[in-house]
């Protein structure tokens, strides 16, 4: 009895541990736009951008979910999903506007506009892991 | 009955890697159901997703605790079957929304191989658990 008990109880925590994770996800993955739906919805946004390809996204989840996270505490950030698959107008006039060079990349978008990268993901060494990428990633916001 | 209980480690271990790892990504693992593309309601997608989860978690316990054989039995083919059943339905098709971090139960390129090794495991907890529920 004592043992169906415990079982259950662990089985209770983990359901409602993974149910909150993936609400969680979920509701963070609402914030991930299309490079269109930023340039009609976002026209005179201000705050941070994390600007990703596509497929890579369900890859590095966990990586921009610890991302997403930190630079939401400081200002408004908002996730562009780029698809480079396919040839798209509104990819070439995001990335011109937002004087972008690197994907995937940080920026900060001031009130009039104007982008600046903050890190960009592929000149970081392949040895670092998450934890010295996020430090990294700490430091860099710190300067601006 | 040695050779019983280094098949249930053995068993352990790969059902306590999966879990461990549907646990870490759980984001990913219902992406990779999304996927498969059997489900409509994504509230339900949500439940199956956490309740898969869970119930591989609880077969690791099952194999540590001493507990009644017929409840890891059960559980086992219950899990296992709806694995064997996904992937028999999705064979040969190629999954984009992948991590690619399941390549036992959801893999990203459905083959042969996968259902094989899901047909094993089915095996090995019918032989194992059957063994222990007889004797």
């Amino acid at each position: 009895m004592k043992l169906t008990l415990l079982i259950l109880l662990i089985a209770t925590i983990s359901s409602v541990y993974i149910l909150l994770t993936l609400n969680k996800s979920l509701s963070l993955t609402k914030n991930v736009m299309t490079p269109k739906q930023y340039l009609t919805n976002n026209i005179n946004f201000k705050g941070y951008i994390v600007i990703f390809e596509k497929n890579m996204f369900i890859h590095d989840f966990n990586f921009y979910k610890s991302v997403f996270q930190f630079l939401s505490k400081d200002s408004p950030c908002t996730m562009i999903s780029i698809d480079l698959s396919i040839e798209n107008l509104d990819n070439g006039e995001l990335l011109k506007k937002l004087d972008i060079k690197n994907i995937p990349s940080i920026h900060y978008i001031n009130g009039e506009g104007i982008s600046t990268e903050i890190i960009n993901f592929i000149n970081i060494e392949e040895s670092l892991n998450v934890n010295q990428i996020m430090a990294l990633i700490k430091r860099k916001v710190e300067k601006i | 009955m040695i050779l019983i209980n280094i098949c249930k480690i053995l068993l352990g271990i790969v059902f306590l890697k999966s879990s461990f790892i549907k646990t870490k990504k759980p984001y990913q693992f219902y992406k990779a159901l999304d996927d498969y593309n059997f489900l409509k309601s994504s509230k339900l997608l949500i439940g199956l997703a956490t309740c898969l989860i869970v119930l591989e978690q609880l077969l690791c316990i099952f194999l540590i605790l001493p507990s009644k054989p017929i409840i890891f039995f059960s559980l086992g083919l219950l899990v296992q079957l709806f694995y064997v059943t996904l992937l028999f339905l999705n064979i040969g098709r190629n999954f984009k929304d992948n991590c690619e971090c399941f390549s036992l139960n959801a893999p990203a390129v459905v083959t042969g191989k996968n259902i094989s090794i899901n047909i094993f495991l089915l095996i090995s907890i019918f032989i194992i658990y059957g063994f222990l529920i007889r004797y």
